[in-house]
């Protein structure tokens, strides 16, 4: 396993290189001056000339690449031009919101698309299975932007005088945000003052803080406000999942040991679960694995829709500023993440089916 | 894939093909007329051609005319520009309404969303074509080429593939200094040109092993005539089928665009920019959020069906299930 890992790790060098270097030439060849950008009609020729010696845009493009990357090694990923900080503060800020919404969507997607593709291929061409297709065929044709209006309009709207009624944007109820306690501090690990980078990074995922915390007031409120935008960014994973599944469990079902096992005399449960689910799942769980590009694309989109304060909301934003290292960092943080979920679904891979493992 | 099917197919099947002497496209064409949700599919896109042909005779305005001078909307006592359609088939008396309302420059949205479908079709075919010709291009060569040619650029692609295609596509699109429709169109392209170029090159992989390959090359083809004229037509199949459901990506991808404002600009109706106008009017004017939506879901639903619909037609192995 270790081997398998290993090189898998090395074949994928070059394709984290190419990322570097990729994002580094769009950041660097995106039109317009980053000094008109950000200063406007103050852009004198003194402080423009000032903002390129502070920024290196005054070395050449092989250097500044070369400065690039060994400032990145060392985490050091520039300074945002627009908001003059550093660019890994930022994303420490607004990585948390960002994840928590692909990971609520994503588990949103698994827990029902799974089941409605069982379904599906169990009672396959009943009426049950082309209603699931239909809606999945609808799911994966929706643009995600517009079912996040239109679930907006619904429950922030239409149902607003009932129980059923949802924020329609921000992440938290108004000075909420000031009652919440980090969970280092409830733990005695350490102050707001004091607390490491990482503490404070972790303390931002608001469910997991509530949870940490035993705070189920803020997980309900958090929760609340994140239902709509990951019900949005969900669907389209959800309906991909479901017809992945349905598809790969009637192969799995037509298979002749799931015949030995209904002629042994198993329950139907056990069939489905044990023999043909486990054979199936090894495709279902790569286009989990392909879906992380639809669960960023969909952040981007309707981040902006919901208020909510996350990565793909700073990568617009950047672009419009042409802030160079925000850009830049965006792009390689979710590139290479991307990168690293299909390391870990080639690693279950090798878990769930022993015969890759050996080869 | 023809070496495909003796493995696949059970002998009755295969039986079947030796009994029915028919060329091969008449059985391709007799399995699609037979699948549903292609014929469905067609049949959406068949619609939209329509009406995209006709958007002249079927949109009662022009799309970026403002009503605000008519007789009907001063009748209405100039209400909200925004105001809420009148629905004929919920008994909506009044002829001279519009059927899905005006938009908020006072514009029909009904002519707007029949001129956008123009605007949806073109995009469609023009950035998948623009994938299909380099995509193809790259895989050929590069399978066929093997070694480091072929090493080089599937890393290459491998990088391309590791960006989401949203992200890429504003990164482009910012690159070619100004959102515009082209700007989308080309780079709607050429962020899908990867998977079409892996395609290819799986496809010539196996194909320029076979047998007719190296008899053609010991007649003394030269390597173009074998790429173009004996590999790529063998290629072609699930470049079609990736290339339809390639057309309803390449839809709500620009709408995407459109909609984060690096897309089409005013007045075009575009569905997704139309979306976008309407994003801060949800609440009083639901309309205007709610048919741009459905008329991107039906095109895309369209390329969809259709292209499952092909991929089980020209897969044998899902034939009759």
């Amino acid at each position: 396993m270790s081997k398998f890992l290993l090189r898998r790790l090395i074949l994928m060098l070059p394709v984290l290189f190419g990322i570097v270097l990729i994002t580094f030439v769009i950041a660097r060849s995106i039109p317009g001056e980053p000094c008109t950008a950000m200063y406007g009609e103050k852009a004198t020729p003194a402080v423009c000339e000032a903002l390129t010696i502070r920024l290196g845009l005054d070395k050449t493009i092989p250097e500044q690449f070369v400065v690039y990357i060994t400032n990145a090694l060392r985490g050091d990923l520039g300074e945002s031009v627009q908001r003059g900080r550093p660019v890994t503060d930022i994303l420490a800020e607004r990585l948390p919101t960002t994840i928590e919404l692909a990971g609520i969507a994503l588990l949103f997607a698994i827990m029902f698309g799974v089941p409605l593709g069982i379904v599906a291929a169990y009672y396959r061409n009943s009426p049950i299975d082309v209603m699931t297709m239909i809606v999945a065929n609808m799911g994966v044709s929706m643009p995600v932007f517009w079912l996040a209006l239109m679930l907006k309009v619904l429950f922030s709207v239409t149902l607003k005088d009932t129980f059923l009624y949802l924020p329609p944007s921000g992440s938290l109820p108004a000075g909420y945000q000031t009652n919440i306690i980090p969970f280092y501090v409830s733990w005695g690990l350490a102050t707001k003052e004091t607390a490491s980078p990482f503490l404070i990074f972790i303390s931002r995922f608001n469910i997991l803080n509530g949870f940490l915390t035993l705070n189920f007031d803020l997980v309900f409120q958090a929760g609340r406000y994140l239902i709509l935008p990951a019900i949005a960014v969900g669907t389209i994973p959800l309906a991909i999942i479901a017809r992945m599944t349905r598809s790969s469990l009637v192969d799995a079902l037509n298979q002749d040991y799931i015949r030995t096992a209904r002629a042994k005399g198993l329950k139907e449960r056990v069939i489905v679960t044990r023999h043909g689910l486990r054979n199936a799942m090894l495709p279902v769980i790569t286009i989990i694995g392909l879906n992380f590009g639809y669960l960023v694309s969909g952040a981007v989109l309707t981040e902006t829709i919901f208020g909510l304060t996350g990565v793909g909301r700073t990568l617009f934003e950047a672009i419009t500023a042409r802030d160079y290292q925000v850009i830049q960092a965006v792009t390689l943080v979710v590139a290479f993440s991307f990168v690293f979920i299909n390391l870990i679904v080639d690693l279950l891979y090798g878990f769930l089916d022993p015969r890759i493992r050996l080869s | 894939m023809q070496e495909a099917v003796p493995e696949a197919n059970k002998p009755i099947s295969l039986s079947q093909e030796v009994y029915i002497a028919r060329p091969r496209w008449v059985m391709t064409l007799k399995t699609l007329v037979s699948n549903r949700s292609a014929m469905l599919g067609l049949f959406i896109i068949f619609f939209l051609l329509m009406v995209a042909l006709f958007a002249d005779f079927i949109a009662p305005y022009p799309y970026d005319k403002s009503m605000r001078d008519t007789p009907g909307y001063v009748a209405s006592g100039g209400r909200l520009p925004e105001r809420p359609p009148c629905i004929h088939a919920l008994g909506c008396e009044d002829i001279s309404e519009h059927y899905m309302g005006l938009d908020r420059n006072s514009r029909d949205q009904f002519s707007r969303i029949v001129y956008g479908t123009r605007i949806s079709l073109t995009v469609g075919l023009v950035s998948v074509s623009i994938a299909i010709l380099f995509g193809t291009l790259i895989g050929l060569f590069s399978g066929y080429a093997g070694g480091w040619f072929d090493d080089i650029t599937m890393r290459f692609m491998d990088v391309l593939l590791a960006f989401p295609s949203l992200l890429l596509a504003i990164a482009i699109v910012t690159l070619r200094e100004g959102a515009n429709l082209e700007n989308a169109m080309l780079a709607i392209g050429i962020v899908s040109v990867p998977v079409y170029a892996r395609l290819v090159r799986s496809s010539v992989l196996s194909l320029k092993e076979l047998e007719y390959v190296t008899a053609e090359r010991a007649l003394g083809a030269g390597h173009l005539r074998i790429v173009f004229w004996h590999i790529l037509p063998n290629a072609l199949t699930p470049l079609i089928v990736q290339g339809t459901l390639g057309i309803g990506t390449a839809v709500i991808e620009t709408a995407g665009l459109s909609f984060l404002g690096v897309g089409a600009s005013e007045p075009i109706p575009e569905w997704g920019k139309m979306l976008s106008d309407a994003r801060d009017l949800f609440q009083n004017a639901p309309h205007l959020v709610l048919f741009p939506g459905i008329a991107i879901t039906i095109t895309v639903l369209g390329f969809n069906l259709l292209g499952d619909g092909l991929r089980d037609v020209f897969d044998p192995r899902l034939r009759g299930k």
